[in-house]
């Protein structure tokens, strides 16, 4: 198992956090909401790209099929396998999350 | 309404999170990939070795698990474990580069297997339409034994459809990837692929192919 290449990647990660935590904190506007909130925020984004991912998939699916059964052309449920599809749900499910929560 | 429904997002957000670290830095995935996968015991001669398509890229060029899983038939055959290599693979229909099929083809005889060895299926598209043409061809010329040659995660539906078409199948490995996959980035892959080979399996049930 590769467990250098997950505790540097995660180090990396750590040690970028504190900096820009160390280096933003004077900075930040006094109504900037606490570590928590941003926190939920990250896990209620992870939530709805989760939805938007699935449904793309699914209706993506239901496409392909569909145009199998009127045309002759043979397309590909593999055509899924994109990760454009992954990147535009994440986002789809960031603006959506921003445009719906009040705070 | 609204807090049943935020509630259930940040829920869902968490297993989502917690579940693409499990993924992505834990065995788990290959634990389960090895569930999904079909070793292959000793192999046994048969009467043809069955290359599945994998997929060639818009310049013509086998992609890398065509590419493994026709070298693996080629050794099969050169082994002397069958007198048969069925090779499949349609063209892409976005280029009019020559079929897989072709390519593996002209690959196999540049190994120095003989042309009249080889039997090439270009027309189908899926696997389910795999094992009905070559099955076809192999009924024909009273092939009943079959290596099916494919990676280890496709070969469980493989071998179902190919058994349902009649013939009978010995699973021979191109690629074991829950067995070599360990990076990050690889797991995520192998995940997807774990994902996929099980919507795919569901809908062959679904649609009466196994």
């Amino acid at each position: 198992m590769n467990y250098e290449e997950v505790i540097f990647a995660v180090g990396l990660v750590i040690v970028t956090s504190l900096l820009a935590y160390r280096g933003s904190n004077k900075f930040r506007a006094r109504s900037a909401r606490p570590m928590s909130a941003a926190v939920r925020a990250l896990f209620d984004w992870a939530g709805v790209f989760a939805l938007f991912f699935a449904a793309n998939l699914a209706l993506g699916a239901v496409v392909i099929l569909l145009l199998r059964g009127i045309t002759q052309r043979f397309y590909a449920l593999y055509g899924l396998q994109n990760l454009l599809l992954l990147i535009l749900s994440a986002g789809q499910a960031f603006v959506f999350q921003m445009w719906w929560r009040d705070d | 309404m609204r807090m049943t429904w935020e509630r259930g997002v940040r829920y869902l957000g968490v297993l989502t999170v917690a579940g693409f670290f499990i993924t992505a830095m834990t065995p788990a995935t290959n634990v389960i990939g090895r569930r999904v996968a079909v070793m292959a015991d000793h192999i046994q001669p048969a009467d043809a070795i069955i290359v599945l398509a994998a997929g060639v890229m818009g310049n013509g060029a086998l992609d890398s698990e065509s590419m493994r899983r026709a070298i693996a038939g080629i050794q099969f055959y050169k082994r002397g474990l069958a007198p048969i290599l069925v090779l499949s693979g349609p063209g892409r229909s976005d280029s009019r580069q020559p079929t897989e099929a072709e390519v593996r083809a002209e690959l196999a005889e540049t190994m120095g297997i003989p042309p009249a060895a080889i039997l090439k299926e270009e027309t189908a598209h899926t696997t389910f339409e795999e094992s009905i043409h070559i099955s076809g061809v192999l009924h024909q010329r009273r092939a009943e034994r079959v290596l099916l040659v494919t990676d280890s995660l496709h070969m469980r539906r493989a071998i179902r459809v190919f058994e349902h078409a009649g013939l009978n199948v010995q699973p021979a490995i191109s690629a074991d990837y829950p067995a070599a996959l360990r990076s990050s980035a690889d797991r995520l892959w192998l995940a997807m692929r774990i994902a996929e080979e099980s919507a795919a399996m569901l809908y062959y049930r679904l649609a009466g192919y196994l």
